[in-house]
């Protein structure tokens, strides 16, 4: 995958059409995948030992929670998030969803994605500047973390199947 | 008889010259499709270059929008952009002659583009605008 750069500009619209595009093509690597890329762990040279599975549910489950700060913000509230938060969630959610099976993936990018799009969409330009500019990064972050780790499983198990 | 897949090359490529004459615009290559931009946003969609979707072209678009939705193929684009006023518009034979895609894309152009580089583009279009000498007789400004 190419560039998953947006310009600083772009509008909510096409920042959720992208994020779709990108999460559609996540959702044909693990319908397509074979057992073996499945059950792999692709990250597993950079101390990260979380298997195909759990992270392709984790880029869903990503898109709730950052789905959960957005509205937070637009709403003039404060939301703290370091590396240290990201890292709690997500080792909360590698242990949910251990061995979480396939159709559940699929099913759960669908619909948390389709819902994270539904609220990007709803967001105006000026929303998207607001925070400084904290709700536009926000909304990006789920395109280009979607696009990230899609590269990085395809970068590792080669295309799926 | 028409190629097919040459009208779709033909037409991917000439709005892809027009688009990039605009003021301001460069292309990019997003999520792997090629789209065209100004000032970070994008105006024109021109996809990928598989098969699957087929090749065309999407745009955003008010003034026009009924008209371009009249056209052979042409829908509201996926993915809730339609709603927005983005509309595709397949290339090949069939579709809308080549002076009505550019002029689509314009329009695209100028609902994107921030004002000042739109006065840029009417600047430009003055400027090379066929002005009338006398009844019946234009001449184009060299």
């Amino acid at each position: 995958m190419s560039n998953l750069e947006l310009g600083p500009d772009e509008s909510p619209e096409v920042i959720a059409a992208a994020l779709l595009t990108v999460r559609d093509r996540l959702v044909g690597f693990v319908e397509r995948c074979d057992a073996g890329q499945w059950a792999a762990r692709p990250l597993a040279g950079q101390g990260d030992e979380r298997p195909t599975c759990v992270i392709a549910d984790h880029v869903a489950d990503a898109y709730r929670y950052i789905g959960e700060w957005i509205p937070q913000i637009v709403a003039g509230g404060s939301v703290e998030v370091d590396s240290r938060v990201v890292d709690a969630l997500n080792a909360q959610h590698a242990e949910r969803a251990q061995g979480v099976a396939r159709e559940e993936v699929v099913q759960h990018l669908r619909s948390e994605g389709d819902d994270f799009a539904a609220l990007v969409r709803s967001l105006s330009d000026q929303d998207l500047a607001l925070g400084e500019g904290r709700v536009g990064r926000l909304a990006k972050i789920g395109l280009l973390h979607t696009g990230g780790h899609l590269q990085e499983l395809e970068d590792s198990l080669g295309p799926p199947g | 008889m028409a190629n097919p897949k040459r009208a779709h090359v033909d037409n991917r490529e000439k709005v892809r010259r027009f688009a990039l004459d605009l003021p301001d615009a460069y292309e990019d290559f997003p999520w792997g499709e090629l789209v065209v931009k100004v000032n970070g946003k994008v105006f024109v969609f021109l996809g990928g270059d598989q098969a699957d979707p087929p090749p065309g072209m999407s745009v955003k678009l008010r003034d026009s929008h009924d008209q371009a939705l009249d056209a052979a193929g042409a829908a509201p684009t996926g993915y809730g952009l339609g709603r927005h006023g983005w509309i595709s518009v397949p290339f090949g034979a069939g579709s809308p002659p080549a002076g009505a895609l550019s002029d689509w894309v314009e329009e695209s152009y100028r609902i994107v583009a921030p004002k000042r580089v739109v006065a840029r583009l009417d600047a430009k279009r003055a400027a090379t605008a066929p002005r009338r000498v006398s009844p019946g007789r234009v001449e184009r400004d060299a």
